[in-house]
């Protein structure tokens, strides 16, 4: 799903991070961060209060690092005109200027990013997010699927190489949801990355498979979600099945030792395993052997929900 | 039964907008998901329910008229909104006796409830701290707990994961479906998510342009792909390879992710041909479930055209 | 032979409220009382100015109880002394007025506004609250704790002064004293919960909505009250403490100092009764004109 352009990527890491953290007096942002993105869509993750929000802010030049060093495309974004026309910053909160209407808040924005033509990049940008109808109405009166919009709008206006959204879908109709996943991953393809953080999981799961968990200020998992789910695959993992003989299935599996719990129900039953690799092959082996007839098959614990609730609820060092 | 709303030819004009053209439903059931796209007309549905604005038509909750028993209506109902709703300075349980006490309860029997209300809704010790402090997960539970102290029989919630990180979202969903069973209410639920709908509620209504364009279960909404033979298959890798294999063996296939494939089976077979496959391919399969039209395709179909920005 | 121990397990699960409910019609009473509540709740709020309003009490009782205790000993100066008593009250009230705009500040003129931009519309009006509950109780409750101030304070005083009279005669003479001082009072609550509510409603913002009713108090009505110096004296009633300080020295019978304007009785009282009215027009049409656009969100 996330297959990330090869085409005209900067050589090198575009994001650089190293050991980076801030605090804000008392208040620990982000802690002794590491991380290089090379390119792609990458889903940023992680409980309020995590430091999404922090590492989103130093990337996109806004803040300095208390220690460690982080760099974009080669250089620090913090006061640096240059690396911070190719970045393109979409906050969580709009504290938009109601009075002006989109058309002339996202021409303000691209001339303040150092966009040649202002007002043409203003238009194609609107046009881009589905707003030129609606680009000469005054900010005030938009739904918040409209300020998303503009948002974006704002963000990509001056061409920007690097994308940072801050959830960029809240509040989007299903209509609009769509389409804007649609424009993102254009994007991407295109050749831009685009950095998407974001609470709801299964938006991120539609854009991408790159992940970034932050937890705690620190950066918990990283990487190809498939993979870190393989990871988790050694604790216990839980197996629905529906089949037409479930004591049956249930009797057989029961001998495996790698099994630690059978719940059984009217419809099927819920396996508890301590290897799930064997464990599905098992289940294989018995349903021909048996010629059982498996109606479904599912595990709650194989999407990206399970593990960020794995990942952050686990007590780690 | 009484159903829960009544819907009558309603409808609602500003000027020349017509915000409701003509309404008309009958919905019953437990929890009830209010869909639709931006402008399609849920916030003006919700005043004329609650009683607040004028309308022409007939509208009924809980079998009162919303335009004469409007205030009896919002004594009966709890509202959770998607904006704050706050007194400032005010702790929680005070906030929650207070709005007790505006629905007509008498002191006591308001802070006695308010106590409860909070304890669903998993406040502790912070109930004593001023509201200006909390989280943005705890501001959407004591907005529950507000709606729920007064003893409604019905609740609108509009957008009640709004802002809250994958545990909390978690966490508030669960609240809600337990709600009928716990606290003896039925739920309309306005939301963007489809996810959460298919996850909590038994029916839905969808509106479009001030219109409804469904009313029903949520296995009413999903067009099945009809029998046992369409499946949608997980297997640890290599999806597109199984694709090959299965349609060598007859069934027509299309892989949708590294990991996962849709498969429509000939006429006759059964899953173990899906298993004898995998096992002859050495593929494992981790997941197997009959291909369900997903909400969002659902409803795009019953909406029937991609709006402009509204 | 004992009995066979037993043991319980109560069920605690949920119990509809089977009570009735308080008629809509009692709903201001409860914010009211909420109002109340909530200025007494912390120091700053309400206490501190009461704490003055009552110095200002205790100074001036303090002084017509010396000025009466001294009288017979002061031979021609007893003129001054009985003046001292008799207009104590009157030359205090101003005070007590001043003491009513520092509770004004942070009683009245933030209500309204506050609610609006902590979203306590959307509170109120979800539930069976109408419009008019919401300013009658607001009103009430800021009545009550003005009057504390400006009434309580001066009546006391004028208590007083009856208790200080030498014979029965002076005593039943001064009764219609009582009376005054209400109305005196009353005038005063007006001007001092009824306009900053007023002006709290005008503004969605907290401090702007406080800046703009200091600014109107302390500037506008200095203005007024220096251009009653050199054009017409009626001007003066616009500022708001002058005019209750010129309705009680005319009804009490106090000559205006020489360089004060003399303001007329009608336009003091015109002024502070057109002001409360004004304000509490807005208040009315401010609420109502927000009452539900509050609620049903943005979708």
């Amino acid at each position: 799903m996330s297959e990330a352009s090869a085409s005209a990527r900067p050589p090198g890491n575009l994001v650089n991070v190293d050991r980076c953290s801030k605090w804000y007096g008392q208040v620990l942002g982000i802690s002794d961060v590491s991380w290089k993105l090379a390119g792609g869509i990458v889903g940023l993750l992680g409980p309020n209060g995590a430091g999404k929000s922090t590492l989103i802010k130093l990337i996109a030049g806004l803040l300095r690092p208390s220690r460690g060093t982080l760099e974009v495309f080669g250089a620090t974004p913090f006061h640096s005109p240059e690396v911070r026309r190719r970045i393109g910053y979409a906050p969580e909160h709009e504290k938009m200027w109601d009075e002006l209407t989109a058309h002339e808040l996202v021409t303000v924005m691209a001339e303040l990013a150092g966009a040649a033509n202002p007002r043409t990049a203003a238009e194609a940008a609107l046009a881009q997010v589905g707003m030129t109808s609606a680009m000469h109405r005054r900010v005030r009166g938009f739904s918040k699927g409209m300020r998303q919009r503009t948002k974006l709008a704002t963000a990509i206006a001056h061409d920007p190489d690097l994308l940072l959204l801050d959830e960029p879908l809240t509040g989007v109709d299903p209509l609009a949801r769509i389409e804007i996943v649609e424009w993102i991953r254009a994007l991407a393809a295109a050749g831009k990355t685009v950095i998407v953080s974001s609470h709801v999981l299964y938006e991120i799961e539609a854009l991408t498979s790159e992940i970034i968990v932050i937890h705690r200020g620190q950066v918990l998992a990283e990487g190809n979600v498939y993979e870190i789910r393989k990871l988790i695959d050694r604790h216990p993992h839980r197996i629905r099945v529906e089949c037409d003989r479930p004591r049956v299935l249930a009797a057989a599996l029961a001998e495996a030792p790698h099994v630690s719990r059978i719940e059984l129900s009217d419809r099927g039953l819920l396996i508890e395993t301590r290897d799930p690799d064997r464990c599905y092959d098992l289940l294989a082996e018995i349903t021909l052997a048996k010629e059982l007839t498996i109606d479904s098959l599912a595990s709650p614990d194989n999407n990206l929900g399970a593990v960020f609730e794995y990942l952050t609820s686990e007590r780690r060092a | 039964m009484t159903p829960l709303l009544e819907l009558a030819g309603l409808t609602k004009t500003y000027g020349p907008i017509t915000a409701l053209g003509g309404v008309d439903a009958v919905v019953e059931g437990k929890i009830i998901g209010l869909l639709g796209p931006n402008g399609a007309g849920k916030s003006t549905l919700l005043k004329c329910l609650l009683g607040l604005i004028p309308f022409t038509g007939e509208a009924r909750v809980l079998g009162l008229s919303a335009r004469t028993h409007g205030a009896e209506i919002r004594d009966r109902v709890g509202y959770m909104p998607e904006q704050e709703a706050f007194l400032s300075g005010m702790n929680a349980v005070e906030q929650c006796t207070y709005a007790g006490e505006l629905s007509g309860l008498p002191r006591n029997e308001a802070m006695q409830r308010a106590h409860a209300a909070l304890y669903y809704a998993g406040i502790e010790e912070k109930r004593y701290q001023p509201i200006d402090g909390y989280s943005t997960g705890l501001k959407q539970r004591v907005k529950l707990a507000q709606a729920l102290v007064h003893d409604p029989e019905l609740l609108f919630l509009d957008e009640p994961t709004n802002g809250l990180d994958p545990r909390s979202r978690d966490d508030m969903l669960e609240l809600i479906r337990e709600l009928p069973a716990r606290r003896d209410c039925a739920i309309v639920l306005s939301t963007h998510l489809l996810p959460d709908v298919e996850r909590v509620c038994d029916r839905a209504v969808i509106m479009h342009r001030g219109r409804v364009h469904f009313v029903g279960t949520i296995d009413e909404l999903r067009a099945d792909a009809g029998n046992a033979s369409s499946l949608v298959i997980e297997v640890k890798a290599d999806a597109a390879r199984f694709a090959d294999v299965l349609a060598a063996a007859g069934a027509t296939c299309k892989a949708t992710s590294p990991v996962a494939l849709d498969v429509d089976l000939q006429a006759g077979a059964t899953s173990a041909l899906v298993f004898r496959a995998a096992r002859d391919a050495g593929i494992q399969i981790r997941g197997l479930a009959p291909r369900r039209e997903s909400i969002e395709t659902a409803f795009l179909r019953v909406i029937g055209t991609a709006g402009e920005p509204v | 032979m004992s009995a066979k121990p037993t043991g319980t397990i109560h069920d605690l699960g949920y119990r509809r409220y089977a009570g009735t409910r308080r008629s809509e019609r009692s709903r201001w009473r409860v914010i009211a009382r909420h109002q109340i509540a909530i200025a007494w709740k912390t120091w700053w709020r309400f206490k501190a100015p009461l704490g003055m309003a009552v110095i200002t009490m205790a100074i001036a009782a303090g002084m017509m109880m010396f000025a009466s205790e001294r009288k017979s000993s002061l031979g021609r100066a007893q003129i001054f002394a009985q003046r001292m008593i008799d207009t104590a009250m009157p030359e205090a009230m101003i005070w007590f007025c001043r003491v009513g705009f520092l509770a004004s500040l942070t009683l009245g003129a933030t209500v309204i506004a506050s609610d609006l931009q902590s979203g306590a519309f959307t509170f109120y009006f979800a539930r069976s609250t109408r419009p008019r509950h919401y300013v009658i109780g607001k009103l009430i409750g800021l009545i009550a704790l003005t009057s504390l101030i400006v009434v309580a304070g001066p009546l006391v005083l004028t208590i007083l002064r009856l208790g200080l009279s030498d014979t029965t005669d002076e005593l039943i003479e001064l009764l219609p004293t009582i009376p005054k001082v209400l109305a005196v009072g009353a005038l005063a609550t007006l001007a001092y919960a009824c306009v900053p509510l007023g002006f709290s409603s005008l503004l969605p913002n907290r401090r702007h909505a406080l800046a703009l009713w200091a600014a109107y108090y302390l500037i506008f009505g200095a203005m007024a009250y220096a251009l009653a110096h050199v054009a017409s004296p009626a001007i003066g009633a616009l500022d708001l403490p002058r005019a209750v300080q010129a309705v009680t020295f005319h009804l009490f019978e106090l000559e205006f100092r020489e360089r004060d304007p003399e303001i007329p009785l009608d336009a003091a009282l015109g002024s502070l009764i057109g002001h409360a009215s004004l304000a509490i027009g807005l208040v009315i049409f401010q609420v109502r004109r927000a009452h539900h656009a509050g609620v049903g969100g943005s979708s």
